[in-house]
């Protein structure tokens, strides 16, 4: 039951969520994935979480904020953070500025904030929750075809998916019982929302794609879609080449740290391939010709798509 | 007075440091780094604990500690002396419980065990308890001050949790004792604030407004839980609050001293750059820069001349390979270097990519002695 996607299948959800263990490659993938979606003409519209800033710079366009802002064709970036997404939110309510201005001074805002359980996930993903489906509420047309986030490492990334049944399960009733609902509704719509997994052929990151693959399904109740093996080691030596080296007794430091180095990645890619038999797998490359940032997203878009295409891996 | 033998940085951070805190964003080696520095500590004499949070199973087994139980376990000499360590000092490993969250906070400050047994069972409380920020953070924090009060320990190394944005522990105990001190939930303690709406009659103006705000927003009936929820923890929470302050003075304390690890790849670093901004804000006593995982340019010899053509092409992109991989590091850390400026004596060491994972006692001691190696 190897399940595989193709490009209908992917392109008919509208929210894509990248997460790993931190140094994966998340917010290349989220780079390359954006670039993918633009490329098929989606009106695709990529996301950072709590005030970061490494997407606008890796497409050289700066700090962007909190408001979507096209940065190329088809491709717009929104930098997300708490506070204003909590004013947003607030304003919705109750409408007017003033009172919003009289009740939340900036310094209990920010406490209030830190001190409310979960608070900081909830609104991330309402917000999240909003850019997808705002427009589609009200019978409009989307702003957006793909939503894709490039979401906190594994643990704060769950939190994001799952906070929004805590809230379901702790409020009765009221209006943000009913926006919850709403945020489930989407992220655990398998026609809506899709997570991407990036990993690397190491323990620890295979450790934990095994781990959060496992709660993505049990907690967040999330549609897996394929997951990606990073940064794989290039397969340069040929077995001839190999056999040569072998008769000729040549081993220095240089070969000896290759063939180990990709001992390693293999070894780790098959215990990716046996705990993940039932998904897709995409193998991407370790890049290490001279390449800027976007260079390398550029790169791994087409290497993503190839994959898809079925062409390779 | 004897001239001194010229010491390198890291022996003299031994000498004047009780804790060393290992920080940097996730995926950038500082458990393995955190481990190494204590089995090296360890053999230079000082009696060591590293305080690990999510070790590899097999770094973990070397370690002998196990997820299931969370005390101070003792690596025996002869397990030491198999490894080729000859340990002078003893050396402890404990694995943190990150899992550890507000329920013992609850449990450790209430007045009676009735008391914490109606928190723990408010149904508001167990559904929000585990997403209370830096609540996790915060419990790894306390056990380290908990551990530096209590035992005799010449030197704690403390790994922590691994977190996007780092920074959540370093804000935990305040965050802690602010959120209980001075911020907005503090109006909901009044007792019987929200025991009927007609009570919101008995505030002032302006305290009306808001709550009828907060009515709006989050529903009234959410906020009547979240009343009777922080009532019943009003209780405990100055003794939480006294020991929160203490915790963040540990963290301030001279004997204390903060190592930042990155990979030297641009996010890792960049994060790298924005936590040592916030170090430096919050006067945390900084210790020094880690730069972990940077590519070695492993030695070549002399090819065969009988090698095939293929065969060697092979061979130089291989070189090709390592070399860009090797400048790019190196060019990431130069580049690292300038926009901060290290003026002071600071600890600062860069630290090969191994070719397989670390993961024994021997291996740790290797890498060790890298860090504890001159220059």
């Amino acid at each position: 039951m190897n399940q595989r996607w193709d490009f209908s299948s992917l392109f008919k959800t509208h929210l894509w969520i990248v997460t790993g263990k931190g140094g994966t490659g998340k917010t290349t993938v989220t780079a390359a994935l954006g670039l993918l979606g633009a490329s098929h003409g989606l009106k695709t519209l990529m996301v950072e979480t709590h005030g970061l800033n490494h997407l606008g710079d890796l497409f050289e366009v700066g700090k962007v904020g909190y408001q979507p802002k096209s940065i190329r064709n088809g491709l717009s970036l929104a930098q997300l953070n708490v506070e204003e997404a909590f004013e947003e939110y607030v304003l919705r309510q109750i409408k007017f500025k003033f009172i919003y201005n009289a009740v939340f001074n900036n310094h209990y805002v920010k406490n209030f904030i830190d001190a409310a359980p979960g608070l900081s996930e909830l609104l991330t993903i309402g917000k999240i929750w909003a850019l997808v489906e705002d427009e589609v509420r009200v019978g409009k047309k989307r702003n957006y075809d793909l939503v894709i986030v490039d979401a906190p490492a594994t643990g704060h990334g769950l939190s994001l998916l799952t906070v929004a049944q805590i809230v379901v399960d702790a409020v009765r009733v009221g209006p943000m019982k009913n926006h919850a609902d709403g945020i489930i509704k989407l992220l655990q719509n398998p026609n809506e929302t899709l997570t991407w997994l990036v990993t690397l052929p190491e323990e620890m990151p295979v450790n934990e794609t095994v781990e959060i693959e496992k709660k993505l399904v049990d907690q967040a109740k999330v549609e897996v879609g394929p997951i990606l093996i990073n940064s794989l080691w290039p397969n340069i030596l040929s077995d001839t080449s190999q056999k040569e080296f072998r008769k000729e007794k040549f081993k220095d430091e240089l070969l000896k740290s290759y063939e180990e180095r990709r001992e390693q990645c293999d070894f780790y890619t098959t215990r990716i391939k046996e705990e993940f038999s039932h998904r897709h797998l995409i193998g991407l490359p370790l890049i290490y010709q001279s390449s800027t940032p976007l260079q390398v997203a550029q790169h791994l878009q087409g290497v993503i798509h190839q994959n898809i295409l079925g062409k390779s891996l | 007075m004897m001239a001194e033998a010229k010491k390198e940085p890291l022996h003299l951070l031994l000498e004047k440091k009780k804790i060393l805190i290992c920080c940097g964003s996730g995926g950038v080696g500082k458990t393995t780094t955190a481990a190494a520095l204590a089995v090296y500590a360890s053999s230079l004499g000082y009696k060591t604990i590293v305080l690990t949070i999510d070790p590899a199973k097999r770094l973990a087994n070397s370690l002998g500690i196990q997820k299931i139980d969370f005390q101070e376990k003792q690596i025996s000499k002869t397990v030491l002396e198999k490894a080729g360590i000859k340990a002078h000092g003893p050396l402890f490993a404990m694995m943190l419980d990150t899992k550890r969250t507000f329920d013992e906070i609850i449990k450790k400050y209430s007045p009676d065990p009735e008391r914490a047994q109606a928190i723990l069972e408010n149904k508001l409380y167990q559904h929000l308890s585990s997403l209370i920020g830096g609540s996790q953070e915060y419990m790894a924090m306390e056990k380290v001050y908990e551990i530096a009060q209590e035992r005799d320990y010449d030197l704690i190394i403390v790994d922590t949790p691994p977190s996007r944005h780092a920074l959540d522990f370093l804000e935990a105990p305040n965050k802690m004792s602010s959120m209980v001190g001075d911020s907005i939930l503090k109006w909901f303690l009044k007792p019987g604030l929200f025991i009927g709406r007609s009570s919101i009659k008995i505030l002032d103006k302006s305290m009306k407004r808001i709550f009828k705000t907060f009515d709006k927003v989050a529903g009234f009936e959410f906020l009547q839980d979240l009343s009777t929820m922080l009532i019943s923890t009003s209780g405990l929470l100055e003794g939480f609050q006294e020991r929160a302050q203490k915790v963040e003075l540990l963290l301030h304390d001279d004997e204390t001293g903060f190592l930042l690890i990155s990979a030297p790849q641009p996010i890792p670093l960049r994060e790298a750059a924005y936590f040592y901004s916030k170090i430096e804000e919050y006067r945390f006593p900084f210790a020094g820069f880690i730069f972990n995982r940077v590519q070695p340019l492993p030695a070549s010899s002399k090819l065969p001349t009988t090698l095939s053509a293929a065969a060697k092409a092979e061979y130089f992109e291989m070189q090709f390979l390592f070399k860009s991989l090797h400048q790019r590091d190196v060019g990431e850390i130069q580049k690292f270097k300038k926009q901060i400026p290290i003026d002071r004596q600071l600890f600062f060491k860069t630290i090969p990519q191994f070719d397989h994972d670390i993961h024994d006692l021997s291996g740790l001691y290797q890498l060790g002695e890298k860090l504890f190696l001159a220059g």
